[in-house]
């Protein structure tokens, strides 16, 4: 979808409020401009010495403010409904898009950036919408009307200032789009300077054990400096804008004015040109002249708003337009009865090479190990497994079924895992050992727990379990795996997938915890990665890999016995 | 350096004073702009300075005159234009030179204060720092030094400028007539309230607005964070229709605050609409008197004063929110500036005892609030030169402490800490940590190339030693495969590496320092087990450096020639690991439960 369909995506469902907010800004700007147009006939009207007429003036033009000042209300408001529910519509899509593209293009983004595409973008795109809206359906209605009632006053002086009008928005153009590009650079300068000073305060320990700190104010100083160079700059250039359009109304201004008054000496030559003129015109056309020049300089103020709109729109589109992720498989599974790699091959990126033509079959009720150095391609296999990514060449079958025929959500909800990196979110305890399975009573909760170990903890907090936690901080690397631990008891699967489900964990609570895992796997899959080699001395069969491959497989005492690399990794502990 | 925001100012001070009094000069060409305008009508319908009723407009009709001796009308509206448009052309030229002093010494203000604070957090202790919180620190330099700054700029160009106009025209109106004068007396208190009671009622929905804002972020940075679990558990649907809920709330409040917000304009428009009626039907006897000429004269000028005060009090209300903003951010600023730091180098005269061991702590306390609720308690212990001193403990220990108390980035609370026998409250703190390499839990590294990250750790070093380095560190092999080998990129924290790779670049940037103290705080965890063994094997064969390395592993400390044990802050066991073995209970638990031999 390009941005502009996009765009009217948002705006169709809204085309009636959208209709209404135009005839209301319609009849706002009328009963704007009429104000001088009646209150100049009125000034006519005394100078002739009618009553009469100078009070219907006077009365009409009480009337039209009341009026315009509902119009007013009304079209901000419904403008404003517009661009929110338009904005509200976009933020859930771009949620659920996180939560249906692929892993695969997902990982490819940073998440401080989808989570700027949701505030920030989000922002600006309301901003751009309702300035949209606002100035330049105003703006337009404001400028055509105006022209309208200036000819109707006097089309000499009407013909004056349509000429001069560029002159008015050349000026707003030309310093606008000066300073907008010096704030630009000021903005990118600014950027350095935050991104400075966090690298220094963040590793402020190694700066001052390194001596650095001279060699750190010097470095941070040269962007300081360019800062302020660029900063004086974008700050004087802004500051044009404002007298530099006022510069040029008070000109236009004057010029209207005096061109006004002589006309007032040829009165009777000009009616014949039907150009009348009087005293009540003359005011109600300087009046016309400052209204006309506004929505001018409205615009320009907005500039900036329109085009980060623009780019906001731009960010959010692409995200929008990434595929959703394929889910072809139509097939569910009553449970996994075997799962098998055959010749299958993966990497993440097509010029390094990880996994190559591998070969794994698990059958029911086995207890797998995988071991191996960093970077072998452990967690890959489990990421494959789950389907959050898919194999560039060859096949896994689940019940000898390709995997990718199976539906994933049927696949997933046989599996529990516990990953490196533990998942907290802002809520209570209760809820967050709940997550997988939302119908768990409060007693099950506990129980899991405890299980899990995680019950000592929880108690000493002061409401226990329904102690409000999120992610960023709250509780322990430790405290956090027991939770995605208990998770995972709570859960009871078929199919157990533990990564590295207890590096965070001390070795006393670690050896109580694997003793809980052992009788809740008992009969059951599983599948343990672990750097430490003592919790996986028990597995049924324990694959070493290297380099995306197996290197040796079998049990404890096999792999003891072969002398080879399982055999220096294990006593590589002990000397 | 500067320890108040006030000394800023007085370096400036004739910038921000001078500015605003240029302002006032293009002030009062601005306020006499609509005088001129109406004695140019009134000039063109009496054809004399004389015959025209009103005093003042008489009195600029004459000068006018002054410049043109034809008696025309028409050269009168034309000499009047000409000196309208030269006052506002002086009035635009003095306007932007006082907009490049505001800017000049706006800029100014900001970069003094923002490098002041930047050599003030690098001056801090790390207490300091913790008691401050390194949040509130970056908000302060990247975000109240633009508010002083914008406050300043607010300062020259308007403070001055905005109340003068308003009290000019609010005169003018008065001495033009007195009834119209009332009636924008009136007025002014009338928009500054409406102004006020909407913003106060709207402010409170932002607020209300940004906290649903967060709530917004927090959850979207949620679901970024556990992709992987939202997915595995099959909870899309939920996690879709409860940040539904979340857009929603957001979107009425928005909405609620907008209902207020939309009242500004077409309230005043209201206002400054009827304020003209009221001139209109106030002046009305006058209308239809003898001198209606020069009436609709002063309503023309009356006109230009509304528009000018209704402007000018918008302004004058944003100014005030601006510079209560900016006086915020400068006492937060001041409040930074204000800290002493504790740690600094008192350049004393001490001898060297070689015969002394190179580290000992002296009955070291510690405590992080200034009382006596010590965290590391009564520690006493000492590292000979050469030897190989580990560390153990589960978390929150004191490990860590103790190596920030060694590196002085705190200082003892009771006891000392004494190297090569003096104590390190004399030793120069630049020889001090000159001699130490520390590689530290966190493994970060700077943005730019490897190379740079490790001539900021020994700027003498050549490409063959950083080789050396990382071939000591186990890493040389993954760097040697880049193309661009030891001149890589690497990004801001060091994040396009993997931990491992991260831990063994922070060892060999400690060791191209060739240091006499290696410290390895807890930084060998993300490495397998031959690798972190292979590293130790490198660096014991290093005699004459000392080695403090911290650990939760046993394996990687066992072979240390002197073991401390620590927990809760106190030592437990001190040793060789066959001793602990024998008399540390803690330490044969620990070491028990992760080495199970069966």
């Amino acid at each position: 979808m390009s941005n502009k369909q996009r765009l009217f995506s948002y705006l169709k469902p809204m085309r009636k409020s959208l209709v209404i907010a135009l005839i209301f800004s319609l009849l706002f700007v009328i009963a704007q401009i009429a104000q001088p147009f009646l209150l100049g006939k009125a000034l006519d009207a005394s100078k002739d010495n009618n009553h009469q007429l100078f009070n219907i003036y006077v009365f009409v033009a009480l009337a039209l403010i009341v009026l315009g000042v509902i119009f007013a209300y009304f079209f901000e408001v419904i403008v404003m409904n517009v661009s929110q529910k338009a904005i509200k519509k976009a933020r859930e899509d771009v949620y659920q898009k996180i939560n249906a593209i692929s892993l695969k293009d997902f990982d490819n983004k940073r998440h401080g950036d989808i989570v700027q595409l949701e505030i920030r973008d989000m922002e600006n795109f309301a901003a751009g919408l309702f300035a949209i809206f606002k100035t330049l359906m105003q703006g337009i209605f404001t400028v055509i009307i105006t022209i309208i009632m200036m000819v109707m006053v006097n089309w000499i002086l009407a013909l004056g200032v349509i000429i001069l009008t560029p002159l008015s928005m050349l000026m707003a153009k030309i310093v606008s789009s000066f300073s907008y590009k010096h704030y630009k650079k000021q903005s990118q300068l600014q950027a350095n300077l935050s991104a400075s000073s966090l690298e220094t305060l963040n590793n402020i320990d190694i700066v001052q054990s390194l001596n650095y700190e001279e060699t750190a104010i010097k470095e941070f100083n040269v962007i300081n400096e360019k800062l302020k160079k660029e900063g004086r700059i974008a700050q004087f250039s802004a500051s044009w804008v404002n007298p530099s359009t006022r510069l040029v109304n008070n000109i236009i201004y004057v010029i209207i004015g005096v061109t006004g008054i002589i006309m007032l000496g040829y009165k009777n030559e000009l009616a014949v040109l039907f150009a009348v003129m009087s005293i009540g015109r003359l005011s109600s056309f300087l009046s016309y002249t400052n209204q006309y020049s506004k929505p001018f300089n409205e615009i320009s103020n907005v500039v900036s708003e329109f085009e980060n709109a623009k780019a906001s729109l731009r960010r959010i589109n692409d995200f929008l337009n990434i595929e959703d992720d394929i889910n072809k498989g139509e097939s569910s599974i009553e449970s996994i009865n075997s799962i098998e790699f055959k010749d299958m091959s993966f990497s993440y990126d097509t010029n390094r090479k990880l996994i190559e033509n591998f070969n794994l079959e698990i059958k029911k009720g086995q207890k797998v190990a995988i071991v191996g150095p960093t970077g072998a391609g452990k967690t890959t296999l489990i990421n494959l497994l789950m389907r959050f990514y898919d194999p560039n060449s060859g096949l896994i079958n689940i019940n000898n079924q390709s995997n990718l025929d199976i539906k994933k959500e049927s696949l997933r909800s046989h599996v529990g895992m516990v990953l490196q990196d533990t998942w907290i979110f802002s809520g209570t305890i209760l809820n967050n050992i709940r997550y997988y399975k939302k119908e768990a009573s409060e007693e099950e909760v506990k129980e899991a727990a405890r299980k899990a170990h995680a019950d000592i903890f929880i108690n000493t907090l002061q409401d226990g379990y329904m102690t409000k936690v999120c992610n960023k901080h709250g509780l322990s690397e430790g405290q956090r795996q027991m939770i995605a631990i208990a998770r995972i008891m709570l859960l009871n699967p078929e199919l157990v997938i533990l990564d590295e489900a207890t590096s965070n964990i001390d070795t006393r609570s670690e050896k109580l915890i694997t003793d809980a895992f052992d009788f809740m796997m008992k009969d059951k899959t599983s599948i343990v990665i672990a750097h430490r080699l003592s919790t996986i001395e028990k597995a049924d069969i324990i694959i070493v890999m290297k380099d995306g491959a197996i290197v040796e497989t079998g049990n404890h005492q096999e792999l003891m016995k072969k002398e080879g690399f399982y055999y220096s990794l294990y006593s590589s502990q002990y000397k | 350096m500067i320890k108040k925001v006030s000394e800023s100012y007085k370096h400036n001070i004739l910038s921000i004073a001078l500015g605003p009094f240029i302002k006032i000069i293009e002030a009062i060409f601005d306020l006499l702009i609509p005088l001129f305008m109406k004695a140019i009508i009134d000039l063109s319908q009496y054809g004399a300075p004389e015959d025209i009723p009103n005093k003042i407009s008489s009195g600029v009709a004459s000068f006018i005159r002054l410049f043109n001796n034809s008696n025309n009308t028409i050269s009168d509206a034309l000499v009047g234009g000409f000196i309208i448009l030269a006052m506002g052309i002086v009035g635009y030229g003095l306007t932007m030179i006082s907009q490049y002093i505001a800017a000049v010494c706006s800029v100014a203000v900001g970069t003094e204060v923002r490098e002041s604070l930047f050599q003030k957090l690098l001056q801090l202790s790390k207490k300091e720092r913790e008691q401050v919180s390194n949040s509130k620190i970056l908000t302060v330099i990247n975000s109240d030094t633009y508010q002083l700054q914008h406050g300043v700029l607010y300062f020259v160009r308007l403070v001055v400028r905005a109340p003068f106009i308003l009290i000019g025209a609010l005169v003018m109106s008065f001495i033009l007539d007195w009834r119209v004068g009332l009636a924008f007396t009136a007025i002014v208190p009338l928009i500054l309230l409406v102004n006020y009671l909407v913003l106060r009622k709207s402010s409170k929905g932002y607020v209300e607005i940004q906290n649903d804002l967060d709530d917004l972020s927090n959850k979207t940075s949620e679901t970024t964070d556990g992709a992987r679990v939202v997915r595995a558990s099959n909870q899309q649907e939920r996690e879709n229709s409860e940040f539904s809920v979340k857009t929603t709330s957001y979107q009425d409040k928005a909405i609620k605050v907008n209902r207020i917000n939309s009242l500004i304009n077409p309230l005043t428009f209201a206002i400054t609409s009827i304020v003209l009626i009221i001139i209109i039907l106030l002046l009305q006897d006058s209308l239809f008197g003898p001198n209606n000429t020069q009436i609709a004269s002063t309503i023309i000028a009356e006109m230009s004063y509304l528009s000018q005060i209704f402007f000018v009090v918008v302004q004058f209300s944003i100014v005030i929110v601006e510079i209560v903003k900016a006086n915020v951010s400068r006492k937060r600023i001041d409040s930074i500036l204000a800290i002493k730091p504790s740690i600094v180098n008192e350049n004393k005269e001490y001898v060297i005892d070689n015969k002394a061991p190179l580290i000992r702590f002296d009955h070291v306390s510690f405590s992080f609030t200034d009382d006596t609720n010590y965290f590391l308690n009564d520690l006493d212990f000492q590292i000979r030169k050469g030897e190989t001193f580990g560390v153990i403990g589960g978390t929150g220990s004191g490990k860590s402490t103790v190596i920030n108390l060694i590196e002085r980035f705190y200082d003892a609370s009771k006891g000392d800490v004494l190297y090569k026998g003096v104590s390190l409250k004399d030793y120069d703190l630049n020889d001090l940590r000159n001699s130490i390499g520390l590689v530290n839990q966190k493994s970060s590294l700077f943005k730019g190339t490897i190379k740079s990250n490790f001539l900021m750790s020994n700027p003498n070093a050549s490409d063959e030693d950083i080789i050396t380095a990382l071939k000591q560190a186990q890493a040389y092999d993954f760097v040697s495969k880049y193309e661009d080998g030891i001149n890589h990129e690497v990004n801001e924290g060091g994040l396009n590496f993997s931990g491992g790779q991260r831990q063994r670049l922070c060892i060999a940037r400690a060791l191209i320092r060739k240091p006499e103290i290696l410290i390895l705080d807890d930084s060998t965890s993300a490495l397998d087990l031959l690798t972190d063994k292979r590293i130790r094997e490198t660096i014991n064969s290093f005699k004459d450096m000392t080695k403090v390395i911290v650990s939760q592993r046993v394996s990687t400390i066992q072979h240390a020639d002197y073991i401390l044990v620590l927990e809760g802050g106190q030592v437990v066991g001190q040793g060789k690991h066959s001793d602990l073995l024998k008399n540390c209970p803690i330490y044969k638990e620990i070491y028990e439960t992760q080495i199970r031999k069966e």
